[in-house]
């Protein structure tokens, strides 16, 4: 657990000892006793969508329940279970409804999660759903799914405006704000990885649940999406919280094959991004990743380097004043991490694929690209920024870093 | 010798089974459910929350009533007329199947 200020704030800490599968009643006691902001806390929790989970672990070992920011994450854990219980319900009829059409359905993600690597689907919070369609059948699933109280926000919207995204249109249903991605694949068009959405199907695993039978991805395909999506998709600066959950969860299941993943990962040239979510899993929620995994799948750089870049993924994490404070040096110390070019992923990198990683993130003012908001003659200012850089990687390199 | 029958029919020799009309889930000691024939959420407390662990699997009401009354260390009467009474509240909102005379 990195216990240094530069890296993590307490709130910060806390929310990462919970998505360690077993966190220990006396780790949690320890960071709770540090001295918890509870709205901070709640916040962050929010934002990572941790709030059921986080309010589990911590008041097994019993929190100032009489604290009000104790409450507010309570009632707000509360709607997020009633969300995902929504949710659940939603993904039942839409299964059903695909089903009736002879459609073949994959739950990705956390819909897929919910029902394998977790013991119930609410004990996998997730913002939507995510669902695998065979491409022939997308536009078809997509259009009646829109007959069944579904509705486009853009209702005209033609799929081949959406050919280099991985998913249709994302569908809404209210009251509540939920959503549906109807992917046709895995990954977006221009990704790097040789990987073919075919893989998914190739092995997709029938698994029984709530009276019902869903084809979700292999155990391999899992932790690979989770990594690659994580590593790759959101430049690991977006859903660390659940990535990190996610890793420990699939391979805590019990039988996982080694060889088979790093097979797969090093024939997709994935390998580092691999390699870089499983370490963090390893390091902040204690997934039970094996020494020579990560030799398998390691990068050509010095430890020395290694640490260092670990701290910056770490600092990264969550939002926070800690966070790397310039985007220009995020993208560079994030190809000093995955090497695209040693991986053999050419030029393509997340920024270029899509907005979402940096409006997901929520950055910062601060974080927005230079061209944004700088007019060339800000002098002052972009010296300052160059400083700010400095400084921070002045900090990764004088930061200690305890691990789990 | 079974309790007095009033409501669905439920008595303490009744068995008892949660509806797959329904989805729940554990939260800090509580339970959250919610009924997809009502579309109703419902909250169960610490006690509620073991009876509905022990519905998920047909059960007798007689055996809820044991377990509940050797955890918490009820009194038997006053336990079987709580249990009977929670059970009939589940009952008449939809969220558990009930067989009599099995």
């Amino acid at each position: 657990m990195p216990r240094d200020p530069v890296s993590l704030s307490p709130e910060a800490q806390l929310l990462l000892l919970s998505a360690a599968l077993s966190p220990g009643d006396a780790a949690l006691r320890d960071a709770l006793r540090v001295g918890i902001d509870w709205e901070k806390l709640r916040a962050l929790a929010e934002y990572e969508k941790a709030t059921s989970v986080l309010l589990r672990q911590i008041a097994a070992v019993g929190p100032d329940v009489g604290d009000e920011g104790y409450q507010k994450l309570r009632q707000s854990a509360t709607m997020s279970t009633i969300h995902m219980l929504q949710l659940e319900l939603l993904l039942h009829q839409t299964t059903d409804i695909l089903g009736r059409e002879e459609i073949d359905v994959i739950l990705l993600k956390g819909a897929g999660l919910g029902y394998t690597a977790f013991p119930s689907f609410a004990d996998r919070p997730m913002g939507d759903l995510d669902v695998l369609v065979r491409p022939h059948h997308a536009e078809r699933a997509w259009s009646l799914l829109q007959t069944h109280g579904w509705t486009s926000p853009e209702p005209h919207a033609k799929a081949e405006r959406f050919s280099g995204h991985q998913h249709l249109p994302r569908l809404l249903r209210e009251p509540g704000a939920f959503r549906l991605e109807i992917h046709d694949n895995v990954l977006p068009e221009e990704h790097p990885f040789r990987f073919s959405t075919d893989t998914f199907w190739a092995r997709a695993e029938r698994v029984a649940a709530k009276g019902r039978t869903f084809l979700v991805p292999h155990p391999t395909h899992q932790l690979w999406h989770v990594c690659v999506h994580f590593a790759w998709s959101h430049a690991m600066q977006w859903g660390g919280w659940r990535t990190l959950r996610d890793s420990a969860a699939i391979i805590q299941r019990g039988g996982f094959d080694w060889t088979d993943f790093i097979e797969f990962a090093g024939r997709t040239q994935a390998a580092t991004c691999c390699f870089w979510t499983l370490r963090l899993a390893r390091h902040l929620a204690g997934a039970d990743v094996p020494d020579s995994v990560l030799v398998s799948l390691r990068p050509p750089k010095s430890e020395f380097i290694i640490e260092r870049l670990e701290r910056h993924f770490v600092s990264n994490l969550f939002p926070s004043e800690a966070r790397c404070p310039s985007v220009w040096l995020t993208h560079w110390l994030w190809e000093a991490g995955i090497s695209p070019r040693w991986s053999g992923h050419g030029t393509a990198r997340p920024w270029q694929v899509s907005g979402r990683w940096m409006a997901g993130s929520a950055a910062p003012e601060s974080d927005r690209p230079e061209s944004d908001r700088m007019d060339g003659r800000d002098i002052t200012r972009r010296l300052r920024k160059i400083g700010a850089g400095v400084a921070y990687l002045r900090r990764l390199g004088a930061a200690r870093y305890q691990s789990h | 010798m079974s309790a007095s029958s009033e409501g669905h029919g439920i008595s303490t020799d009744s068995v008892v089974v949660a509806t797959k009309d329904q989805v729940s889930s554990d939260l800090a000691g509580e339970t959250v459910l919610l009924s997809m024939q009502s579309a109703m959420y419902y909250g169960l407390d610490e006690v509620g929350s073991r009876i509905w662990e022990l519905v998920r699997e047909p059960i007798r009401v007689s055996d809820i009533r044991d377990t509940i009354g050797r955890e918490y260390d009820v009194e038997r009467e006053r336990c079987e007329a709580d249990v009977l009474g929670f059970v009939r509240e589940l009952a008449e909102k939809g969220l558990i199947e009930v067989t009599n005379g099995a």
